[in-house]
């Protein structure tokens, strides 16, 4: 991945959750970029809360090595959180985690090692065989 | 050339003087009072050599200035009365004519003018206007209506690009109606105002076909090096003539569409035609039926119904009848 920018779409073995709904990869030499979309639901009064836990992790299939949650963008990391004001908000969030080292491979986004139904987890992810596309300069 | 703003401002001023006909061969005591009228500074004797030297080295370091001194007059000009500064030589009445159109262009652009437009203009006025008046003493003779800035105009730029230089778009898009999130692959083509809410159409890699996009659900585009699928030309153009608004009514196709409009109607039809291919046949009482050659599309449809009782869907009947289903 030498100086390039990659948009990956990726494809989730399993059913990808609609809420939040993993979207996009972005990747290159300096992180991980995951892009999410979480749109309120109408079970919370006026839509509920979302955060991340600030050790969320990347996992690829076969290893061991997490690629730690960097920053996050649109969303706050817990114990903070946002608030959502109605049950018809909508929010798109970034994730940056370490660079992966590759971009063709089968990862778990990991936000609970025991995870509730309310946990941002997501297990093979597969960033492989998929179109990828370099970002533009 | 590195180049400060105050002296460019300063040489701005020099080159103005040199160039006035009225007022020839300016003196080292005129050049500074100009100066200090027209930047509210007076340079010293020794900053305005300086500039003059400046202003005579070749170009990139200097601007290649024919200054001379003329002993007789007693005062500096250009040995090439041809030569100005910027390059193009304006009179005043033409550079009043630019910032009039400027000034108009932004009252009718408002906030719809991109960054990238606002910060080009700013570079001409400050390299060939040197005093206008601010914008606090300047009445305004027009009034347009703008919209304040809408969510997703901060895309314009990247956007109006990916159309230009033919760049596929990574999107996330937002449906409000059905609540979910999607990722597209777009081959953007236009972008399309239409009752101040901005849209981009392109080919859709999803949907396999083109679609209209609202800037305001759309989060996060990326411009990629993919290849690009061009849309047809005969495509755009329909988009661009053959359609009011911007959702054309699905496997819909370019017909003539008749309504039956009251008096009242009529007048502003006759006024404000619709579209340009608007065929007004007025009976003796003054109501009128009226005929588009158009790709039914939703806006046109709820339009009509705005209208109320003054507007009546002859034909197509299938479109009347789609029209009808809007308010159920």
């Amino acid at each position: 991945m030498k100086n390039d920018t990659y948009v990956v779409q990726p494809l989730i073995k399993g059913a990808n959750k609609n809420n939040p709904c993993l979207l996009r990869f972005v990747m290159n030499e300096k992180f991980t970029r995951v892009d999410f979309g979480y749109a309120a639901p109408w079970i919370y009064k006026k839509g509920g809360w979302i955060h991340i836990a600030p050790y969320s992790y990347l996992k690829v299939k076969d290893s061991k090595k997490k690629y730690l949650l960097l920053s996050a963008q649109n969303i706050p990391i817990s114990p903070d959180r946002h608030d959502f004001e109605t049950i018809e908000d909508w929010k798109v969030f970034s994730l940056y985690f370490e660079p992966l080292p590759t971009k063709d491979c089968i990862v778990d986004l990991i936000e609970e090692e025991n995870p509730t139904k309310n946990d941002f987890n997501y297990y093979e992810i597969l960033l492989e065989g998929v179109q990828n596309i370099a970002q533009a300069e | 050339m590195n180049l400060s703003k105050s002296a460019f401002r300063r040489y701005k001023v020099i080159d103005g003087l040199l160039r006035n006909p009225m007022h020839k061969y300016p003196n080292m005591e005129e050049i500074i009072n100009a100066c200090l009228d027209k930047l509210d500074f007076a340079p010293s004797k020794e900053t305005i050599q300086k500039d003059l030297a400046n202003m005579r080295l070749p170009y990139p370091d200097g601007f290649d200035a024919p200054i001379r001194y003329s002993i007789i007059n007693k005062g500096y000009e250009y040995s090439d009365s041809n030569y100005t500064l910027t390059g193009i030589a304006l009179r005043e009445d033409e550079i009043d004519t630019i910032a009039e159109a400027v000034d108009l262009i932004r009252m009718i652009g408002g906030s719809r003018i991109s960054k990238q437009f606002n910060h080009a203009v700013d570079k001409l006025l400050s390299a060939t206007i040197e005093s206008r008046p601010s914008d606090q003493e300047k009445r305004p003779i027009v009034q347009t209506m703008v919209a304040p800035v809408s969510s997703g105009f901060e895309h314009f730029d990247l956007l109006y690009q990916a159309c230009k230089d033919q760049m596929p778009v990574s999107i996330i898009h937002f449906s409000y109606k059905k609540r979910t999130f999607s990722h597209s692959i777009l081959h953007p083509f236009l972008i399309k105002e239409f009752d101040n809410r901005w849209y981009i159409i392109a080919y859709s890699e999803t949907h396999k076909s083109i679609r209209t996009f609202g800037l305001d659900r759309i989060s996060e585009p990326i411009m990629t090096k993919k290849n690009f699928i061009k849309t047809d030309s005969a495509v755009m153009k329909t988009y661009l003539n053959d359609v009011y608004g911007v959702f054309p009514i699905p496997d819909a196709i370019k017909e003539i569409i008749t309504i039956k409009v009251s008096q009242l109607g009529t007048h502003y039809f006759l006024a404000y035609p619709l579209h340009e291919s608007q065929k007004i046949v007025k009976d003796e009482y003054g109501t009128s039926e009226i005929s588009f050659d158009l790709i039914p599309s939703i806006e046109l449809a709820r339009y009509f119904l705005s209208q109320g009782r003054h507007v009546r869907i002859m034909s197509p009947n299938w479109f009347f009848k789609f029209t009808q289903d809007l308010t159920k």
